[in-house]
């Protein structure tokens, strides 16, 4: 045996190392010490306070270099999705995640490598806008010191909480709840190395993700294709307010409209475009109600739903809780699922029929 | 492979109802599948027939006269084309068996004769149709007409792009392992 095949990890070794780092992971998130209770009303001074680290915390992500890896967790009705994530982030490399990284894979191979962006201040007011903020108190992650920041829905009940390293002001764990409090989605760093002026972004990670996600829509725009029958809400239940739209478009006159909304803590994207719905869900898809809105459901992070509605057909893809999705759904337009019953394929059949024997009819 | 590889975009074929970069797509589908292409087959003979049912004239009364002519004398084969054969008894309405029938009621004439022949010929046209129609109309229904499908992961791409514009988002995108 050479000193190479000694220290080479095989796949097996792998395997294992990220199966007990998943264990580490999970046990860290659930046995985190509590966080010091908040009241419920948050002064106007706490607010500003929690905000301005919530700034802090925005800018430091963006601004500084630092690599690690990151367990992330998504808990839906159907199960559990959970991942461990490679990050690397330099200021002008922009942000490469790769997901469940292998020895046998390399770097930058299947990774989502997003471009360095500035804060949009704007989307972080949404933050406090829709939630009351306010600092619960103090915490540990991967070993650093951090301020907790807790944000509260108007009824008081948890909506989310972020962990913020005292020293370099980085986000090192976050989490959000849905109404009864349950915990929906975790994201953690499970080691964290800063290593300022020293690029970690490869100039070989130019695979962009959305470089190619359509191109802007601006109210004008927006407003226009509202008056050709385009339903496009400003905002969906929940706090939810549209921060973006664009539109990818295909053939001749047909065209892709994504509309994006946030409430600060989650996202939910509506990608809309003309059309029928076939009577069998894509694959991977299945029929459910959600509320009472029959829709095909993919069940994972993020959760995707499809359902037709005012002459077009609409996706939506979102990590935002089941009750929030669930009152987007009622918001917008929705027919029934196609219906392929007997009588549906009766009726089908004798109209091509009757095409056939008269064509001219 | 079976006719669920095409779907309904291989009636549509046959109705000549695709777009042409569908029906190139179809087509192409067509070179590599036989399941497919004996469907195709199937479809557009039955459609063949049904046209030629539809615009069949009339024929010519010379014809008709020459078929009765070779008909055996005192039988008009086209007058009872799912009659009962020649000398066969039949009940009259209200006849014992065994009973004389009356002179004027023959074979597969008279009301009892004509109910039962339009019952046969009705009930046959109408489970060819509702066959025809269920077979026609297909298991898979109409075929989604959506320029991009609705379940395309690009959609989740879209989305994590989005995302990330959000400060402090998850990277939850990248959880597309199904759940567990």
């Amino acid at each position: 045996m050479t000193d190479a095949d000694a220290t080479a990890v095989r796949p097996g070794q792998v395997r294992g190392l990220r199966f007990a780092a998943l264990l580490v992971g999970l046990g860290l998130l659930l046995t985190a010490a509590p966080v010091v209770a908040a009241s419920p009303r948050s002064t106007d001074s706490d607010e500003t306070a929690a905000l301005r680290l919530l700034e802090d915390a925005a800018r430091a992500s963006r601004a500084l270099t630092y690599s690690g890896t990151k367990y992330v967790a998504a808990w839906r009705p159907g199960g559990t999705s959970t991942s461990l994530v490679e990050v690397r982030h330099d200021p002008r490399g922009g942000l490469v995640m790769t997901a469940s990284p292998t020895a046998a894979r390399a770097a930058d191979d299947d990774a989502m490598v997003l471009a360095a962006a500035s804060l949009d201040r704007a989307l972080l007011a949404v933050l406090g806008d829709v939630f009351a903020l306010s600092i619960a108190g103090t915490g540990r992650c991967t070993g650093r010191d951090a301020d907790v920041v807790e944000a509260r829905r108007p009824t008081g009940t948890v909506a989310g909480r972020f962990w913020i390293d005292r020293d370099s002001r980085l986000l090192l764990r976050r989490e959000v709840y849905d109404d009864a409090g349950h915990r929906v989605r975790s994201s953690a760093f499970l080691d964290l190395e800063m290593t300022p002026g020293s690029p970690v972004v490869t100039a070989s990670a130019e695979r962009r993700i959305g470089r190619d996600n359509g191109s802007p829509v601006d109210e004008q725009r927006l407003e226009q294709l509202r008056a050709q029958g385009w339903h496009a809400p400003t905002d969906l239940p929940g706090g939810f307010v549209l921060f973006e739209a664009r539109s990818r478009a295909h053939g001749d006159d047909d065209e892709v409209l994504h509309l994006a909304y946030t409430d600060g803590l989650s996202t939910t994207s509506l990608f809309v475009q003309r059309g029928e719905l076939g009577s069998e869900p894509p694959e991977g898809f299945v029929g459910r109600a959600v509320g009472d809105r029959p829709v095909w459901v993919h069940d994972g992070a993020p959760e995707r739903m499809i359902w037709a509605g005012g002459e077009r057909v609409w996706t939506l893809v979102s990590d935002a809780p089941d009750g929030a999705t669930a009152a987007a759904l009622q918001a917008l337009p929705h027919d029934d699922l196609p219906d392929d019953g007997l009588r549906a394929r009766l009726a089908r059949g004798l109209s091509r029929l009757g095409s056939w024997l008269n064509p001219f009819a | 492979m079976t006719r669920a590889c095409l779907g309904e975009l291989l009636t549509a074929l046959v109705d000549g109802a695709l777009s042409h970069a569908e029906r190139e797509r179809a087509l192409a589908h067509l070179t590599g599948c036989a399941g497919c292409r004996e469907e195709v087959e199937a479809q557009r003979a039955l459609k063949a027939r049904l046209a030629a049912i539809a615009g069949t004239p009339a024929p010519p009364d010379s014809l008709v006269r020459s078929l009765r002519a070779l008909a055996v004398p005192g039988t008009d084969p086209l007058a009872r084309p799912f009659g009962p054969p020649q000398g066969a008894p039949v009940r009259p309405r209200g006849a014992r068996p065994g009973g004389a029938a009356p002179p004027a009621a023959g074979p597969g004439r008279g009301p009892l004769g004509r109910l039962r022949r339009t019952s046969t010929v009705g009930g046959g046209l109408v489970a060819l149709g509702v066959s025809a129609a269920l077979l026609l109309g297909g298991a898979g229904g109409a075929p989604a007409s959506t320029p991009v499908d609705p379940g395309s992961v690009d959609f989740v791409v879209d989305f994590v792009s989005t995302t990330s514009e959000v400060p402090l988002a998850d990277p939850v995108g990248l959880t597309l392992s199904p759940p567990r």
